[in-house]
C-alpha cells in the first residue's frame, strides 16, 4: 500500500495494490474437494448454470415422472367422489405400491440420459484431467460422482409418490384421517424408491464409465433395460417353471420392481406375469443386491486406476 | 514480386503460380483475390490461424478445387492432372506413418506410389541423403520425434519432385534436430529446389526463408524479403536503440537531424531513435557521435525482425 | 533458495521402453524451462511430479515430500495441460470457483480468488459467458487461470504455446513472463522450442532420450563474448580496409564482422572507420552465444 501525499493543501490520496496477491485463507483438503465434485454433480445433472437448453431435458423427465402420479390421485380422487369414499372396494385403486410399476420406464430414460452427463463430458473434454492433479484421488472423484446422480434420482424418484400422497390425501374425505390410517405407505415408498434410485444409478454410471460419449451410453442403457425385457419375460414363460423363474431375473427393467414387491408384499400392475415373483424372496433380494453392487465396483474401479 | 531477382531466369515460368484466387464456402470467404508466383528456393508461408493459408495448401496442392482463379504448378494445372504429383512432394502437419512399419518399406512405398522407375535405388537414396541408413530397417515407431520427420522428409524427396510443400515440418522436433533438417533444407534449395514452407515459428523462418508470403485474413498482406518489407510499413517508425558514453549530448545531436520523429532516454541511459529515414540515421550516426566526440557503444535495431514485421501487418 | 522439485535417480520405464533413464535435477524458484523433443521424457517428468504416474524407480519430490506418495501436495502445484481440457457449457467465472475449491478453498474465498485471478488474466468481462463460445486464445488464459486461482508455489506448464499462431504465442509468452515476474510464482515450462525457454526462463534443463544433457542458468548459454558484431548495409569492403588501416583485425562471419577484444578507444576506431567508409550502421552489438549452441556440441 502507498500513500501519496499532496502538498500544502493537507488534501491526502492512497493507492492499493490490487496486483496479485497470495493466498493466506483456509484451505480445507479433501473433504471441501469432495463436496464441490458433490455439488458440481447435481448442478451439471440438472442443467443449474448451464443455460436454458442443458435444463430442458432433465426437467422434463421430472414432470413426466410426476404426471403418473398426478393421474392415479385424480383418478382415486375421482372413483371416491362418485362411490362415495367407498372406492376401495369398488376397484382396485392404484396407490403407491404400483407406481413404480407404472412409471419404471420414465426413471429408466432418465437415469440413460442424464447419467452420463456427469461422467462423460469430463472425459471427453479431457476436463478430468484437470480434476486429477487437485488433491484429489480417482476415488474420491467417483464416489462424489455417484453420491450427487444418486441424490438426484432419489429426489425425482420420491417426489411423485410425494404428489400421489398429496393427491390421495386431498381426495378422501378427511385427509389427516387419510394419513393416520396409510402412513405405513410412507416408509415403504421411500425405501421402494431409493432401491429404485440405487439400482438405476449404478447401471448407468458403470455404463458411463466405459465410454466418452453420452449418446452411446444412453442408447446402451436403455438397450439393457429395454432389450432383456422381451428376451427374458418371452423366454422365462416359454420354458416356465424354475428354470423360467431364474430366466426372468434377466428382466432387468423388472429388477427394482421386484423388491418394490417385497417392500409393499403384494404383485403390482407391471410384475403380475412375472415368474421371477415366485422365487424365495432372500434370492430376489441378492440378485438385486448383485445388479446394484456389481455396476458400482465396476465403476469405481475404472476410476480408481485412471490416468491422464 | 518474390525472390532476389539475381538468380531467376526471367523466361522460366514460377514454380508456383497464383493468380486471382479465391475460395469461399457459402457466405465465408476463405482466400480472397491472392496472387503470387514462388521461385526456386526456400519461400516461407505464414499468417496468423483461419487466415486462409491452410485452404490455400490445399489449393496449391490441389486438394482442393479453387472457387476462382487459376492455380499452376511448373506451368500445368493441378487439378485432374495426375502427372504433376511425380514431380511435387507434399509433407502434411500431422504424422500418419504406420509406427509398425520400418522406415525403408515406407519411402519405398512411397515411391512406388509415386510411380519411380527404380524405388529400390531411389529409395536408398533418399535415405541416405536425409542420413538415416542405420535406423530405416526398424519400426517407425522406435524413431525420436526428429528421426520421423526426417524420414518423411525421404519419402517426400524419394521421386525427386522439383517443388516441395511443407507444412510445419519442423513440430514437435528439439533445436538439434531442428539444425539438422534446415541443413537438409539449404541443400535441396541450393540443388535448384523450390520449397514453400508453411510455419508458425517465426524465428526459423527468418532463418531459413529467402522471401516471405504473409497471408492475413484470406489476403496476400506482404510479400518479399522481411528486411525489405518492413522498410515498406511507413506508418511504423523504426525503433533503434543506441548506447553511448554520452547519451544527452548524442540525442540533442539526433534530434537535430531531420526525419528522426523522436529521442527517448530509457532508464539505463541508452537511447531510443524512432524514425522513418532508417538509412539516414545508418549513414549520420557515426558522423555525429565522431564531429560530438561521443562513443558508440552499441546500436541495435529493435523491431527489424520477421516478429516485428508480423506484429504491425497482423496488428 | 528453496528447491521446489527434485528428481532423485528418477526412472520410468514402460516395457521396452525407457521413458526416463535414472535422471537427477533440482528446480528453485524462478522460472526453469525443460527443453527437449517430444518423447524426450517432458511430459513423462511432469506427471511424475505431479503423482499422476509412479516411477519404476527412484523418487520425484515436491517440496521434499515423494510425489508418490500422497496427494495433498497436489494443492502446492498448479498444472497446464497442452490440450484442450476446459468444459464448454460453464463460464469461466464458476469453472474456475469450481477449481479453486477442489483445491480446498471454502465458496466465498474460491469464488473472489476465481474472479481476481481472472482478471489478472486478462480475461474480466468475459467471465459470465460459457467457454464454448471462447477463442483460443481465451482459452488459453483461462487454462492458465485455473494453474494459479489456488495460489500455488509451482505452476508446471505442458508446452503452453503449442498449436497458437505467432500471435497468439506472443500473447501467450507474455502472459507467463507477466506471471513469473508481476505475480512472483516460479513456473517450469516445458517445450520444444528455444525461442519459449530463451524468452521467458532463467534457467534451463535439456532433456534428450530420457536423460538429463545440460542444466544451468540461460544467460550463461546466451552470454555476450567480448567481441563485438558489426553489420553494415553498403561498402562493406570499405569498412574492413578502413579497419585494418587503423590497426584492427576484423573477421568475417556470415553477414556480420566481427572485432575482437574491443575496450575503450577502439570503440572510436570503429567508429572513425565507419564514417571513413561511409558504411550504413545498421548493427553494432557484442556478439552473443545462442543457446543453439548447446546443440551443435552435443552432436548427433
Amino acid at each position: 500500500m502507498t500513500i501519496s501525499q499532496a502538498g500544502q493543501t493537507g488534501r491526502t490520496g492512497e493507492v492499493f495494490d490490487i496486483g496479485y496477491q497470495n493466498y493466506e485463507g483456509p484451505r480445507e483438503g479433501r473433504p471441501r474437494a469432495r463436496w464441490t465434485v458433490y455439488k458440481e454433480g447435481i448442478r451439471t445433472a440438472l442443467g443449474i448454470g448451464r443455460g436454458g437448453w442443458a435444463k430442458i431435458m432433465p426437467w422434463a423427465f421430472i414432470v413426466a415422472a410426476a404426471i403418473p402420479a398426478l393421474v392415479l390421485a385424480l383418478i382415486a380422487g375421482t372413483v371416491d367422489r362418485l362411490t362415495g369414499g367407498l372406492g376401495d372396494e369398488v376397484i382396485d385403486l392404484p396407490s403407491h405400491g404400483d407406481y413404480y410399476g407404472i412409471a419404471s420406464i420414465i426413471f429408466l430414460i432418465f437415469a440413460a440420459a442424464v447419467g452420463p452427463e456427469l461422467l462423460c463430458p469430463d472425459r471427453r473434454d479431457r476436463v478430468i484431467n484437470l480434476y486429477l492433479v487437485r488433491p484429489i484421488t480417482g476415488t474420491d472423484y467417483i464416489l462424489a460422482r455417484w453420491a450427487a446422480f444418486l441424490t438426484i434420482m432419489t429426489l425425482v424418484a420420491w417426489l411423485p409418490q410425494f404428489v400421489l400422497l398429496a393427491g390421495l390425501a386431498f381426495g378422501a374425505e378427511n385427509p389427516a384421517t387419510y394419513i393416520q390410517d396409510n402412513w405405513a405407505d410412507i416408509p415403504r415408498f421411500l425405501a421402494s424408491g431409493f432401491t429404485l434410485a440405487l439400482y438405476v444409478t449404478g447401471i448407468s454410471l458403470a455404463v458411463a464409465s466405459f465410454t466418452t460419449r453420452r449418446a452411446y451410453a444412453a442408447a446402451f442403457i436403455i438397450g439393457i433395460f429395454v432389450i432383456s425385457l422381451p428376451f427374458a419375460e418371452g423366454l422365462s414363460s416359454d420354458i416356465g417353471g424354475k428354470v423360467g423363474q431364474y430366466l426372468s431375473l434377466l428382466n432387468f427393467s423388472q429388477i427394482p420392481l421386484l423388491m418394490n414387491d417385497i417392500i409393499f408384499n403384494e404383485e403390482n400392475l407391471a410384475t403380475e406375469d412375472t415368474l421371477a415373483t415366485q422365487l424365495p424372496k432372500l434370492t430376489q433380494i441378492a440378485w438385486y443386491a448383485f445388479m446394484t453392487i456389481g455396476p458400482f465396483l465396476l465403476m469405481w474401479r475404472r476410476y480408481w486406476k485412471i490416468t491422464p | 514480386m518474390t525472390g532476389d531477382g539475381s538468380n531467376s531466369n526471367v523466361s522460366a515460368p514460377p514454380s508456383i503460380l497464383v493468380d486471382h484466387v479465391s475460395r469461399w464456402f457459402g457466405s465465408v470467404v476463405s482466400v480472397a483475390d491472392i496472387s503470387f508466383e514462388v521461385q526456386p528456393g526456400i519461400t516461407g508461408l505464414l499468417g496468423p490461424n483461419s487466415a486462409g493459408k491452410t485452404t490455400l495448401l490445399r489449393m496449391i496442392c490441389g486438394l482442393a478445387g479453387v472457387s476462382e482463379g487459376t492455380v499452376r504448378l511448373l506451368d500445368q494445372p493441378v487439378r485432374n492432372n495426375p502427372s504433376i504429383y511425380k514431380r511435387v512432394g507434399v509433407m502434411s502437419e500431422h504424422e500418419a506413418v504406420y509406427g509398425f512399419m520400418n522406415g525403408r518399406d515406407f519411402v519405398k512405398f512411397e515411391a512406388k506410389l509415386r510411380g519411380v522407375p527404380d524405388p529400390k535405388a531411389a529409395t536408398d537414396e533418399a535415405i541416405s541423403y536425409v542420413g538415416l541408413e542405420h535406423a530405416a530397417d526398424r519400426p517407425m515407431g522406435t524413431y525420436s520425434r526428429g528421426m520421423r520427420q526426417r524420414m518423411r522428409l525421404a519419402a517426400t524427396i524419394v521421386h525427386k519432385p522439383e517443388v516441395l510443400l511443407l507444412d510445419e515440418p519442423l513440430n514437435g522436433t528439439d533445436p538439434r534436430q531442428r539444425i539438422q533438417f534446415q541443413a537438409l533444407l539449404r541443400e535441396l534449395a541450393a540443388e535448384g529446389k523450390t520449397i514453400l514452407i508453411s510455419s508458425h515459428i517465426l524465428e526459423e523462418i527468418e532463418q531459413l526463408a529467402d522471401t516471405v508470403l504473409l497471408i492475413v485474413a484470406g489476403k496476400l498482406a506482404a510479400s518479399g524479403d522481411y528486411r525489405a518489407i518492413r522498410a515498406k510499413l511507413n506508418e511504423q517508425p523504426y525503433h533503434i536503440k543506441i548506447i553511448s558514453d554520452k547519451p544527452r549530448d548524442l540525442a540533442s545531436l539526433i534530434v537535430g537531424m531531420e526525419a528522426m520523429d523522436a529521442v527517448n532516454v530509457d532508464s539505463d541511459g541508452g537511447l531510443i531513435v524512432l524514425t522513418r529515414d532508417l538509412l539516414r540515421l545508418q549513414r549520420e550516426l557515426p558522423k555525429l557521435a565522431q564531429a560530438g566526440n561521443i562513443r558508440l557503444l552499441r546500436v541495435e535495431p529493435l523491431d527489424d525482425s520477421l516478429e516485428s514485421v508480423f506484429g504491425y501487418l497482423v496488428g | 533458495m528453496t528447491t521446489l522439485l527434485a528428481a532423485r535417480n528418477l526412472q520410468k520405464v514402460y516395457g521396452d521402453v525407457i521413458a526416463l533413464a535414472g535422471i537427477n535435477f533440482e528446480v528453485s524458484e524462478g522460472v526453469t524451462g525443460l527443453l527437449g523433443a517430444n518423447g524426450a521424457g517432458k511430459s513423462t517428468a511432469i506427471k511424475l511430479f505431479l503423482g499422476l504416474i509412479k516411477p519404476t524407480s527412484g523418487t520425484a519430490e515436491v517440496l521434499g515430500v515423494d510425489a508418490a506418495s500422497t496427494v495433498e501436495i497436489r494443492a502446492r502445484l498448479g498444472y497446464m495441460p497442452e490440450h484442450d481440457c476446459l468444459p464448454g457449457n460453464v463460464s469461466a467465472a464458476e469453472f474456475l470457483t469450481h477449481m479453486a475449491e477442489l483445491s480446498g478453498l471454502p465458496p466465498n474465498y474460491a469464488r473472489s480468488r476465481a474472479a481476481d485471478t481472472l482478471r489478472h488474466v486478462g480475461l474480466f468481462e468475459e467471465r459470465y459467458r460459457a467457454m464454448g463460445g471462447y477463442s483460443t486464445g481465451m482459452k488459453q488464459r483461462v487454462k492458465l487461470a485455473q494453474t494459479l486461482v489456488h495460489d500455488p508455489v509451482l505452476v508446471l506448464l505442458d508446452e503452453p504455446t503449442a498449436g497458437l499462431d505467432p500471435g497468439g504465442r506472443e500473447e501467450m509468452l507474455t502472459l507467463i513472463k507477466r506471471t513469473g515476474d508481476e505475480f512472483g510464482i516460479s513456473l517450469m515450462l516445458s517445450s520444444h522450442l528455444m525461442g519459449d525457454i530463451e524468452r521467458t526462463c532463467e534457467t534451463i534443463i535439456v532433456l534428450d532420450a530420457g536423460r538429463v544433457v545440460e542444466v544451468g542458468p540461460v544467460t550463461s548459454f546466451t552470454e555476450e563474448t567480448e567481441a563485438i558484431a558489426v553489420e553494415v548495409d553498403e561498402n562493406r569492403e570499405e569498412l574492413i580496409t578502413a579497419l585494418k588501416e587503423r590497426g584492427v583485425e576484423p573477421l568475417i562471419d556470415g553477414s556480420s564482422i566481427v572485432i575482437e577484444g574491443v575496450i575503450g578507444d577502439q570503440y572510436d576506431l570503429i567508429r572513425d572507420a565507419l564514417v571513413a567508409a561511409n558504411a550504413p550502421l545498421r548493427r553494432m552489438a557484442p556478439s552473443r552465444h545462442e543457446l543453439t549452441e548447446i546443440f551443435e556440441r552435443n552432436g548427433e
